[in-house]
């Protein structure tokens, strides 16, 4: 099987100081793989440079092949075209990504008319098919509805919703699940697992949370402070860790690893100074 | 044991959405909600968004006033006590807020913030100086903390700053609003530990609120699951998360692993 | 705070208006606050070493009238959009509070914003006469609605935070969690806005007063200056340039205050979010 995104020695830069030390990975059709590690641990900055969003003054070194494509020296006019179409993309915050005075159902339909994806007389029915797919049907939702007529996770399930509507073949979720509450959240999961699956589609998770990984990933991409320090499938990761700083880590973590109640957590002391190697 | 802050019968519910200044249907937040903690006593109240726990809490700290229903701090009844009484039991109860970014004024400095609860206290302003040096030491905060502003500190620090605003008043009870869930695996572990010690070490009763179920069952020695609005379940913690009676619960068990 | 770190818009802005406004501050007091003598044997005299921009149809120097009227048109625009704001901002406060006074504010602001700002000067200047008051009046009127409405957005992004609850807590009532936390919170937004209102009154006023509905004679007045000299663009084109370049550096200038000062004082809690991974 052929990687849908293969990364080569990706490092990014801020105003000449590294800030994601070279990291190398690959992601296949249908996998699901995770990034975690703590704030400033340069998660967010790889997920923002595989999509072309880093800010001004921020520059990226190696490779990132798509679709045998190097993203890296991909003018923006290409990099728009793949954007939301075959990369598609899903953040934490849903109500800055909704248009707040447009229908959901339209907003579904201008993606899909903006990538081309269906001939437009098939929109309609398309958009139909997607919002029963994402179960926002079954919950009572129409296409006619406002974003903040919804719930959270509701409107989790519109960007999930316009994000494969183009049938990508990487899905980027940043903390998707992360402002949702833990059934909320364990529902959304599913739901991606599924469509990971039915469209052989691979799915890059950025998320902090061990639970949530653990239920989800078959691999894990462990970064601390811009190092990527372990890479492991999901279960050898949590059964037994290599790098010290996953093994601290994992004890902190509530999730998955069972500490006797009303006692304090052992905190190694040097999991938050310097970088073991 | 008896009961150190009790609530009895609460209700409570807002107009619902789209209705007018005239006229409008209700819908229900909280219904015949009662439940009580001991001194000494953490209880965790677990439920996912929209059943109410946000609300719940804020009623419990007296920043809503419920429908119907009392709250009865040490036996007495809030509602009937004059005004000498309850400002008198107001630093009793305290709380700790969830967004690390929300809960302290950008523009105030640390001390300025961790001061404010002593507002309406009768002490000396030496006493009240104190009182805070006091506060951040508890929290393991830098004395120098105290003149610089929220935003030179992490998000973990900057909880430690929420909470020595709680402590300050040398409360009874303190009421934490999700209050280590917008936090990383290590910073969360360290605010636990905390406020386990801090527990151990002022003899404090929480009311521990939150939708992760993993947190609650690490701090809570009894644990109460709120679902739409209502009470379903209650009892020590250990034996809720083992034989969870009400579907609910079960629900949050299996999401949660 | 050092210089380099300034934005640039700060800078220019300030240059173009302390350009204008020194030198008119100076040639308004050596005048006394009055126009420049009259000297009739000397009209439509050409620039000169005396008369730098040459003098006007009543042999008064021309840029000393233009600089005092540049002064007076400051002056309207600075006190009516200080009342603006301080009336403006009172009553946003109360309309952010909420409650049955919050909804008559706020009912009361939307019906001030759809009446025309010429309909309310001409309502005052018919009531008593063309004046520097009246046209003070009408411009703060002007820009009361919206200052409402800015300070209650803002002030009530504000009071949905926890440190407002964490006050309430601590027994200070609205009108102290106001001062104590609102204001100063929302001081950000109310300064830049005053600084780009300014440039919109200074436009006001040369309007108001180019339709005669300004201060009279012999008051130097730009607005009124274009007017009455308008017939001249082709034979004495000094009388027209003069006034009407005046005016657009003083909005320019405002324009670019206001957008300077966005940037410098809006900076620390964009860096919050500038922070990434």
């Amino acid at each position: 099987m052929t990687a849908c995104l293969s990364v080569r020695d990706l490092s990014v830069l801020a105003s000449a100081k590294p800030i994601l030390h070279p990291i190398s990975f690959t992601v296949s059709p249908g996998e699901t793989v995770a990034v975690t590690g703590e704030s400033g641990s340069g998660k967010s900055t790889l997920a923002r440079a595989l999509m072309g969003l880093l800010p001004n003054g921020f520059k990226t070194c190696g490779q990132i092949i798509f679709e045998g494509k190097d993203l890296t020296t991909l003018p923006e006019s290409a990099f728009r075209d793949l954007r939301g179409c075959r990369i598609a993309m899903v953040f934490q915050e849903p109500m800055t990504a909704l248009n707040p005075i447009r229908r959901i159902g339209k907003q579904i339909s201008d993606t899909l008319r903006l990538h081309g994806a269906v001939p437009s007389r098939d929109i309609a029915p398309h958009v139909q098919q997607l919002l029963d797919r994402v179960g926002l049907r079954r919950a009572g939702v129409s296409a006619q509805a406002y974003p903040h007529a919804l719930s959270g996770g509701q409107r989790q399930r519109v960007l999930l919703a316009m994000a494969i509507a183009c049938k990508p073949a990487l899905l980027i979720a940043d903390e998707f699940t992360t402002a949702l509450d833990s059934r909320t959240q364990a529902e959304m999961m599913d739901l991606v697992k599924e469509l990971a699956v039915e469209h052989e589609m691979g799915v890059l998770m950025i998320s902090h949370d061990l639970g949530v990984i653990r239920r989800q990933a078959q691999r894990v991409l462990v970064l601390q402070q811009g190092y990527l320090v372990e890479s492991n499938e999901t279960e050898q990761l949590f059964d037994a860790p290599r790098h010290p700083y996953t093994r601290a880590l994992l004890s902190m973590s509530l999730h998955g690893t069972s500490h006797p109640p009303l006692t304090r957590i052992p905190v190694p002391t040097d999991v938050s100074k310097g970088v073991q190697r | 044991m008896s009961a150190l802050l009790e609530a009895k019968n609460i209700a409570y519910s807002v107009p619902e959405r789209g209705s007018s200044v005239f006229g409008s249907r209700k819908k229900t937040v909280l219904q015949d909600v009662s439940l009580h903690v001991a001194e000494r006593e953490t209880l965790g109240i677990v439920g996912s968004s929209g059943s109410g726990k946000s609300t719940l809490s804020r009623i419990l700290t007296g920043l809503i006033r419920p429908e119907k229903g009392k709250i009865l701090f040490q036996g007495q009844d809030l509602r009937d006590a004059n005004r000498q009484v309850r400002k008198d039991i107001r630093p009793s109860i305290q709380m700790i807020f969830q967004d690390p970014q929300g809960a302290l004024d950008p523009r105030q400095t640390v001390r300025q913030i961790v001061k404010e609860p002593l507002h309406q206290m009768a002490l000396s302003n030496d006493e009240k100086e104190r009182r805070v040096l006091e506060a951040l030491a508890d929290v393991a905060l830098p004395q120098d903390a105290a003149d610089r502003y929220p935003r030179m500190f992490s998000g973990g620090q900057r909880q430690r700053i929420a909470i020595a605003r709680a402590l300050v008043t040398r409360p009874s009870v303190i009421v934490a609003d999700e209050a280590v869930s917008a936090l990383d695996v290590s910073t969360q572990a360290v605010v636990l530990n905390l406020l386990l010690d801090l527990q151990k070490r002022h003899g404090l009763s929480y009311i521990f609120v939150s939708h992760d179920l993993a947190v609650i069952r690490h701090i809570s020695h009894r644990v109460a699951v709120l679902d739409e609005g209502k009470i379903v379940e209650t009892g020590p913690t250990l034996s809720v998360m083992d034989h969870p009676q009400h579907a609910a619960t079960q629900d949050l068990i299996d999401a949660s692993l | 705070m050092t210089l380099h770190r300034a934005p640039k818009s700060l800078l220019a802005g300030s240059v173009l208006l302390l350009g204008c406004l020194i030198p008119a501050t100076i040639v308004w007091i050596w005048h006394g606050g009055h126009a420049p003598f009259i000297d009739i044997p000397n009209r439509y005299a050409p620039p000169s070493l005396t008369h730098p921009l040459g003098t006007d149809p009543f042999g008064r120097d021309l840029a000393s009238y233009v600089l005092t009227g540049a002064f007076n048109t400051t002056a309207i625009a600075v006190l009516s959009v200080a009342l603006a704001t301080v009336i403006g901002t009172i009553l946003g406060l109360v309309g952010a509070n909420g409650g049955k006074r919050g909804w008559a504010v706020m009912s009361a602001a939307d019906l001030g914003l759809a009446f025309p700002p010429i309909l309310i000067a001409a309502m005052l200047v018919t009531a008593q006469g063309a004046s520097a008051t009246g046209e003070i009046l009408a411009i703060a009127l002007f820009g009361i609605p919206a200052q409402i409405r800015i300070t209650k957005q803002a002030a009530q992004s504000i009071l949905v935070l926890d440190y407002i609850s964490a006050a309430r807590m601590a027994g200070f009532g609205s009108v102290a969690v106001t001062i104590r936390h609102v204001l100063p919170n929302i001081a950000p937004i109310l300064i830049v806005h005053a600084s780009t209102s300014l440039a919109l009154a200074i436009l006001s006023e040369a309007g108001l007063s180019y339709l005669g509905l300004g201060a009279p004679p012999p008051q130097p007045d730009l607005g009124r200056a274009l007017a009455s000299y308008q017939i001249h663009i082709f034979d004495h084109p000094f009388l027209v340039a003069a006034p009407g370049v005046t005016v657009m550096v003083l909005v320019l200038g405002f324009n670019l205050l206001g957008d300077g000062l966005r940037d410098l004082l809006e900076r620390p809690f964009a860096r919050n979010e500038e922070s990434l991974s």
